[in-house]
């Protein structure tokens, strides 16, 4: 009877755990868009990296920003500060019953600063870029409507509908980051890696 | 035993559901994208007859249909393809008098290439790159067209390499079939090219020229200003000669206005100058050009994916080429329209 209870609660345990794998976020999201008393959109958070020196953090992020050399526009980079920044796209969409297409470029600069074991991200100046459909029947972003998103959230009706999906976005894109600077910050630092020396006596 | 069943049902469900949604989540990155349009249209011209010759909205009194525009997108990496298709009577009107208003004509279908991050290949059927106005009713805020529009090109199939300087500048340049044909027997005879240029943010600016032959030469320069949040100005200025100069030609200017009185509502008005050049009619006998004035006041209220277009305008003419309503000619001509355009 007690072996019974025992095998039914284990086989409860596994699949609960089962669950929990895969509702249980591997990233934390964002539920609300924080907005700054100036009514600007800030995704920001100091977080400490004991095990990993300031340079490596500082590289880390600079080895970040730098992958996908087709989106290498707008990095900006004060060394002596450990102050990093880029510029960053995503794309909200507009789904259909069999379909989806571009509802908004999402433009934002990340920003990434070094200090004392720790770093801060800031995500910030986020601008909207309408997409419509072109003469020659390609959807693009309209440009001369760039809009600062914080207006954008606050005034158009249909922003509701795509909030989650930037939420989710920019979320996964904090994770992302996070664990390119973690990971590798945690790799096996270089100074303990033993060195080979080449000596003409042998 | 039922539980676990019932578990590892919900289990593979999960299982299930986490895999689309990884699909889903790769599929967004490249989606194929579907786009289209429907519209339709009431006018009532005061002479009690179709009157004013531009584009499109010309069948009077009647509730009438302007087409079904069905588009395909999909871009990959460095390759993207456009494939559009049209059926009913705008969709003919764009492709020649002879068409018919069932059969469907391609309006764009052409596959591009980037090559670099800065330059890349289109070939195939593209939407003009001249002038302001478009076929497609989502394009234009207002539902008539101007005559600049009616009496340019259309559709410029060819080859064409862009290369974008920076986000401010591009220039593009290529060649082009005879205007709005598929095919063409003499060859790709048109040069075209275009200047983009954003000298400020909001700013647009098109320096458009296309010449060959038979198609003849336009110059065009096309340019909007988002000049605050609600306010838009647009100018489009063109001059085209025909290859013959005894064929004449035309010269026009237009003046775009739209504010946006509220998030559904927005109200514009189109003001464009035109006149016709002089040609030869017969050998020897030399028509005068005739010059037009059009004014026309449009509202654009918008529900979802819906908008609803309340149209007045106005034209005169140097000469009695409008119908008076009484068998004669007038000088004036004034409609009124209103039409509804779905765009998914």
């Amino acid at each position: 009877m007690l072996s019974d209870l025992g095998k039914r609660l284990t086989m409860k345990s596994v699949f609960l755990l089962f669950f929990v794998g895969m509702y249980g976020s591997v990233w934390a999201q964002v539920t609300a868009i924080p907005f700054t008393a100036d009514g600007k959109l800030l995704f920001t958070e100091v977080v400490p990296a004991d095990s990993a020196t300031d340079d490596l953090l500082y590289e880390n992020a600079k080895a970040y920003f730098l992958e996908h050399k087709k989106k290498r526009r707008g990095l900006r980079q004060e060394k002596t500060n450990k102050k990093i920044s880029r510029t960053y796209t995503c794309v909200l969409y507009q789904k259909g019953i069999a379909t989806q297409k571009p509802y908004a470029d999402i433009q934002y600069k990340v920003m990434v600063e070094v200090k004392d074991h720790r770093y801060r991200y800031q995500f910030t100046d986020f601008t909207f870029q309408p997409y419509v459909k072109t003469r020659y029947g390609k959807m693009e972003p309209l440009k001369r409507k760039t809009q600062p998103l914080g207006k954008v959230v606050r005034e158009h009706k249909d922003w509701g509908a795509h909030e989650a999906a930037f939420l989710t976005a920019i979320s996964q894109h904090i994770a992302q980051l996070k664990t390119a600077l973690t990971t590798q910050a945690t790799a096996p630092d270089s100074a303990k890696t033993p060195m080979v020396q080449l000596s003409d006596e042998w | 035993m039922k539980k676990i069943y019932l578990l590892l049902t919900i289990g593979i469900l999960s299982l299930l559901t986490f895999t689309a949604q990884a699909q889903e989540a790769e599929e967004e990155k490249n989606p194929l994208v579907i786009t289209g349009s429907v519209d339709l249209y009431y006018k009532y011209d005061f002479s009690g007859e179709e009157n004013i010759p531009t584009s499109f909205a010309n069948e009077q009194n009647t509730m009438a249909i302007g087409m079904v525009d069905i588009g395909l997108a999909k871009e990959v990496g460095r390759a993207s393809f456009v494939g559009e298709i049209a059926f009913g009577p705008r969709n003919a009107a764009s492709v020649g008098p002879s068409s018919s208003v069932i059969e469907p004509n391609i309006q764009n279908l052409y596959i591009s290439y980037a090559l670099t991050d800065k330059l890349s290949v289109t070939a195939g059927y593209m939407g003009t790159f001249v002038g302001y106005e478009v076929i497609s009713p989502t394009g234009n805020f207002n539902y008539s067209t101007s005559y600049m529009f009616t009496n340019g090109p259309f559709q410029n199939a060819g080859v064409k390499l862009e290369y974008a300087f920076s986000d401010r500048v591009a220039l593009m340049a290529g060649l082009f079939n005879n205007w709005n044909v598929y095919s063409d027997t003499d060859g790709m005879s048109d040069f075209g090219a275009q200047l983009y240029l954003m000298p400020a943010d909001g700013w647009d600016l098109y320096l458009n020229f296309v010449s060959g032959s038979p198609s003849g030469t336009e110059v065009d320069i096309t340019t909007g200003y988002q000049l605050t949040d609600a306010f838009y100005l647009g100018l489009n200025l063109a001059d085209y000669s025909a290859s013959d100069e005894n064929d004449g030609g035309f010269s026009g200017a237009a003046l775009y206005a739209q504010y946006a009185l509220t998030d559904a509502f927005s109200l514009g008005g189109r003001y464009e100058y035109f006149s016709t050049k002089d040609f030869e009619e017969e050998v020897g006998i030399t028509t005068e050009g005739t010059a037009y004035n059009a004014f026309t006041v449009s509202g654009n209220l918008k529900a979802g994916p819906l908008t609803l277009i309340p149209e007045l305008r106005i034209d005169t003419s140097s000469d009695n080429v409008f119908a008076d309503g009484d068998n004669g000619f007038a000088k004036t001509a004034s409609q009124i329209l209103f039409a509804a355009v779905y765009a998914f």
